[in-house]
């Protein structure tokens, strides 16, 4: 039996599982399913089915156990079939499976992008795509108008074809990585288990992929738009996954609508404006835009007070426009600076090394064990050890500093917030009593910015005493050097610890391994 | 002989009850009832009060128509009226004095008039957990009931009202019964406590020194000294490592580890971090922070600096470096509100604010975060528990406050603005600001004028940047303000011509 997971994340449930109810509007656009050749396009559906296992943030050295979920996949061509990170997430075995298939064949991730819930799984048994016909990648679909959503929801064996109406285009934040907004489309439709990666049709083009729903509102579903797919494809062309840009811009919405702001800043266009705050210190914005420049255009699109741009019909965020860039591409802006119009052009760079807000996948955390003291990294994965209301469980500190890192200056430059997350006993940390979960600051007087930093301080050290400090005046930890020392391989030995380290980045080490050698 | 003893157990049985009653019909003219109606100011809307809140106290005579209750009973209370267990007349009383450390409160007759048969009760000592003690409380408000209680424990903690830490008993409450509102605790007709305080199973009351201290201080004819702090942050000091790093000579169970000397501290200049206190006027100090109490067994040090008085010179040792060394100062009276953001309202519970063109602002407070719910540490707005919790050190200057904007009340004026609340402000006019007397004074003397009209300029942390309004138009916004939102404060709307 599979057994869906649900991540819940305030309104929003990733789930498994995608479909939709009745069709709710035919008088708007005439539509009828003989349009629909399902013959061919159910031959280029695949059932996933995917037995996945999560790293341990507080025990970063083990696993949970493993867990078996499934979604849905579809043929794009050269022998890629596309899906949904969620589907495939910390996958150590995959296999694919169409409908009348006699059956399943293992498959592997190519590329996954956790910031925008698609992945690209492929087969590498000979000739198994030969006979099957690719899905094509349609346009952005018109506002009530219908789709069909075609997948292998749970409580049968056999592919489901439900219809729903688009309702709404936004730019709106994804469960899966629980932090990035990109564009998404809303419908109506009820939710069906085991829908997730699965196309959504309308006159035989694929114009979205389903991904996630509503938890407080019935019949409402959320699909990826071919904007964010287009983009995903050309992004990993050249091999690589880059992914999507950070704007790190905050704003102050609909400000500009006050008229006596407006006439200060010298904002004469109607209408038109958004006034920047403040610019995150790690993205590449940072020095080229500057706090209280009024933002009148992105590229061609006007942007209004409310720091929307009419984007294929509808009003979307403008960020949305910066969010579809490529790393290396280019953006203009027409600023309002000083009372004065500017025209800038940036090239989008990656941003520097920083704290990411987003959930991570990697296959596994980074972490140091010293003497039995386990530090790793504050990341939204370990918050969530407090459940899904962490926002108001977890220790105040971790929660401040998860959202307001970048506006404090002595982490400028830690592209890391490093934590003691455990602790092994031993007689050398026995008396490390009240600082777990505290925010490590140096070692021996001596600032400590990266778990490789630890490393080599913890390495380097000729002192007779190891004092760890923390953040916000908690006590420190003072361990004599060489006692510790003699105790570290013992504790490892004692607690059946292989690796006292992981240094990987989570995005170089991805946790979906299943069917690569 | 068996009936002889029987008459004797008999008599012996029948003089206690009446002891009983005969110490409960002398204690109606020293115990007396007051109901006093509280309405506290709303911190989340400040110039609007919560409803009106009835309660029921016991009050003790400890002086000539003087009557002690717990501060946290009277604070904010809009009316207060006295009435002997049994009578039916009402004497309208006020607050002479409180004393929010201690919570202690003295109660006189406002019209001034002299209520017969105000008996004091005489003051009790302390005593050790285990002894047994009576609990008085009202029954129906028509007679005194008394149970008999051991005290459990010592325990040393802040209240409600002050952060200053102080030793309560712990006695169990009596099922059934609400407690805690002031209720007299005697043992041998002397007063050993006041409760003050219900909590889960147990009552806190205040022990007879701190009642004595209190009473003693106030009924001087010099200026009221008060309850004295040291100013020194303290960890345990348990680990063997960290002693020998600090080479101290001392058994591990002597000496706790000053982490913090506070910018306030007596002791600022001559105590440093990571010396170990190990005495307080001679009396020894812990690992842990504890001392010996001759009654009270071990008991936190708060407990012995609670004895002294403001203007005291005590003597402190340390250990620095394997060197003893003794430092004296004199101490300071400990205000709750002397750090950067106040602990509590004062007795009449005024929230400074200013509202300007709809927007609310006020000094950070406890009170404030405590709108957010009992759990406030988990509602209240992260930046700003954060801020509470890791930066509420006291500053040098004691006026200096941490200004937010607590919401915009909606109005044309601010269109466009009315989403932001709970905001930490940093800079008015381009000017750092650090209390509301510097808000109304740049806005008033250093608007930022541009093209020949007047601007305010207002710098947000964590982002929010800097948001204008203008002066034009702001008294008619005010004028909308008032009349739409109900305001009658004329202190609340920030005037360019103050009157």
């Amino acid at each position: 039996m599979v057994r869906t997971d649900f991540i819940v994340l305030k309104n929003w449930i990733p789930l498994f599982c995608f479909g939709v109810s009745a069709f709710l509007n035919g008088a708007c656009h005439s539509y009828s399913k003989e349009q629909e050749d399902w013959g061919e396009i159910r031959h280029s559906i695949f059932r996933i089915k995917v037995v996945s296992q999560n790293p341990n943030f507080k025990s970063p050295w083990k696993k949970f156990p493993t867990r078996q979920s499934s979604g849905t996949g579809f043929y794009i061509g050269d022998g890629q079939i596309m899906t949904n990170a969620h589907v495939v997430s910390q996958a150590k075995f995959i296999s694919v499976q169409r409908q009348g298939d006699s059956k399943p064949i293992p498959a592997r991730v190519m590329h996954i992008a956790h910031d925008c819930d698609l992945a690209l799984i492929t087969v590498d048994e000979k000739d198994y795509f030969s006979n099957i016909e690719p899905l094509k990648i349609g346009k952005t679909p018109r506002l009530r108008s219908p789709v069909s959503a075609i997948g292998y929801p749970t409580g049968g064996e056999q592919v489901s074809i439900t219809e729903g109406i688009v309702s709404r285009i936004g730019f709106r934040q994804y469960s899966h990585s629980g932090f990035q907004r990109h564009l998404l489309l809303q419908v109506d439709s009820a939710i069906n288990p085991g829908n997730s990666g699965g196309p959504v049709i309308q006159n035989g083009y694929v114009i979205g992929v389903a991904f996630q729903g509503h938890t407080e509102a019935e019949n409402t579903g959320y699909i990826i738009p071919p904007p964010i797919l287009n983009r995903f494809l050309e992004d990993i062309a050249d091999g690589r996954y880059d992914g999507h840009p950070i704007d790190g811009l905050s704003i102050q919405e609909d400000a500009m609508s006050n008229s006596q702001s407006a006439e200060y800043w010298g904002l004469k266009s109607e209408g038109i404006g958004i006034l920047v705050s403040d610019i995150d210190p790690f993205v590449p914005l940072k020095g080229k835009l500057i706090a209280n420049d009024i933002l009148l255009k992105i590229d061609d699109y006007d942007i209004g007070m409310d720091a929307r741009v009419d984007y294929e019909g509808e009003r979307v965020h403008f960020k949305a426009i910066y969010d579809l860039k490529q790393i290396g591409e280019s953006v203009r802006f027409r600023v309002l600076r000083n009372g004065k119009n500017h025209d800038f052009t940036f090239a989008i760079d990656k941003s520097n090394p920083h704290y990411d807000p987003g959930r991570m996948y990697p296959l596994m955390p980074r972490y140091l064990i010293y003497s039995g003291l386990v530090f790793s990294v504050l990341s939204k994965n370990y918050l969530e050890n407090w459940g899904h209301k962490w926002m108001q469980s977890a220790p105040v500190h971790l929660r401040y500093f998860h959202e307001n890192v970048e506006f404090e200056p002595e982490f400028n430059d830690r592209p890391e917030i490093i934590l003691l997350v455990n602790r092994l006993p031993n007689l050398a940390n026995a008396y490390s009593l009240h600082q777990d979960h505290q925010i490590l600051k140096s070692l021996n007087g001596l600032e400590v910015k990266s778990l490789e930093d630890l490393a080599a301080a913890l390495d380097h050290s000729k002192e007779k005493y190891l004092t760890f400090e923390f953040f916000n005046a908690v006590e420190p930890i003072v361990m004599p050097r060489k006692l510790s020392k003699e105790y570290h391989q013992a504790t490892l030995d004692h607690y059946k610890i292989e690796q006292d380290h992981w240094f990987h980045q989570p995005l170089d080490v991805d946790g979906a391994t299943g069917g690569k050698i | 002989m068996i009936k002889n003893t029987l008459h004797s157990v008999l008599a012996c049985f029948l003089t206690i009850i009446a002891t009983q009653l005969a110490a409960k019909n002398d204690l109606r003219n020293s115990v007396v009832v007051v109901s006093v109606f509280q309405q506290k100011v709303n911190p989340y809307e400040p110039w609007t009060h919560f409803d009106v809140t009835p309660s029921n106290h016991l009050a003790t005579c400890v002086g000539k128509n003087l009557y002690l209750v717990a501060s946290q009973a009277v604070v904010q209370a809009k009316s207060i009226e006295m009435q002997r267990i049994g009578s039916s007349i009402k004497y309208p009383m006020s607050v002479v004095f409180s004393d929010f450390n201690a919570n202690l409160a003295l109660l006189k007759a406002s019209n001034g008039e002299e209520i017969e048969s105000c008996k004091p009760l005489p003051l009790g000592v302390n005593l050790s957990p285990g002894s047994r003690v009576e609990l008085y409380y009202p029954l129906n408000g028509t007679r005194l009931q008394s149970y008999s209680v051991e005290i459990d424990q010592v325990e040393v903690g802040a209240s409600s009202i002050s952060s200053y830490p102080m030793p309560y008993y712990l006695v169990e409450s009596k099922k059934g019964q609400s407690l805690g509102w002031s209720e007299p605790v005697l043992k041998d007709s002397t007063l050993v406590g006041i409760s003050v305080q219900s909590q889960q199973q147990a009552l806190r009351v205040v022990p007879a020194s701190i009642l004595r201290h209190f009473l003693k201080d106030y009924m001087d004819k010099k200026p009221y000294k008060g309850f004295p702090y040291l100013g020194l942050v303290t960890h345990s000091l348990i680990s063997p490592y960290f002693r020998e790093k600090l080479r101290s000579r001392l058994p591990p169970d002597r000496g706790v580890r000053i982490v913090e000397v506070s910018e306030h501290s007596p002791f600022l200049g001559k105590i440093k971090p990571d010396d170990i206190l190990l005495a307080v006027e001679n009396k020894s100090i812990d690992q842990h922070g504890y001392f010996i109490h001759p009654l009270w067994g071990q008991v936190y040090l708060s407990a012995l600096v609670s004895t002294f008085y403001g203007g005291t010179e005590i003597t402190l040792e340390v250990e620095r470096l394997g060197k003893k060394m003794k430092f004296s100062a004199v101490l300071l009276s400990f205000d709750p509100n002397r750090t950067l953001i106040p602990y509590t309202l004062d007795q009449e519970g005024k929230v400074d604010h200013i509202i300007f063109g709809g927007f609310i602002f006020q000094e950070l407070s406890l009170p404030f975060l405590k709108v957010f719910g009992a759990d406030w540490q988990n509602k209240a707005p992260d930046d700003l528990v954060y801020f509470v919790q890791n930066h509420n050190q006291p500053d040098k200057d004691p006026r200096r406050r941490v200004i937010i904007l607590n919401h915009v009340l909606a109005d044309s004026f601010n269109r466009g603005l009315k989403d932001y609340s709970n905001l930490i402000l940093l800079n008015v006019n381009h000017q750092p600001v650090s209390s509301l007397a510097q808000v109304r004074r740049v806005l008033r003397e250093n608007p930022i004028l541009k093209d020949g009209k007047k601007y305010a300029s207002f710098h947000f942390q964590y982002g929010v940047g800097e948001i204008v309004l203008g002066y034009e138009g702001l008294d008619s916004c005010h004028e909308r303000l008032a009349k739409n939102y109900g305001i009658q404060s004329d202190e609340t709307f920030w005037k360019e011509h103050p009157p």
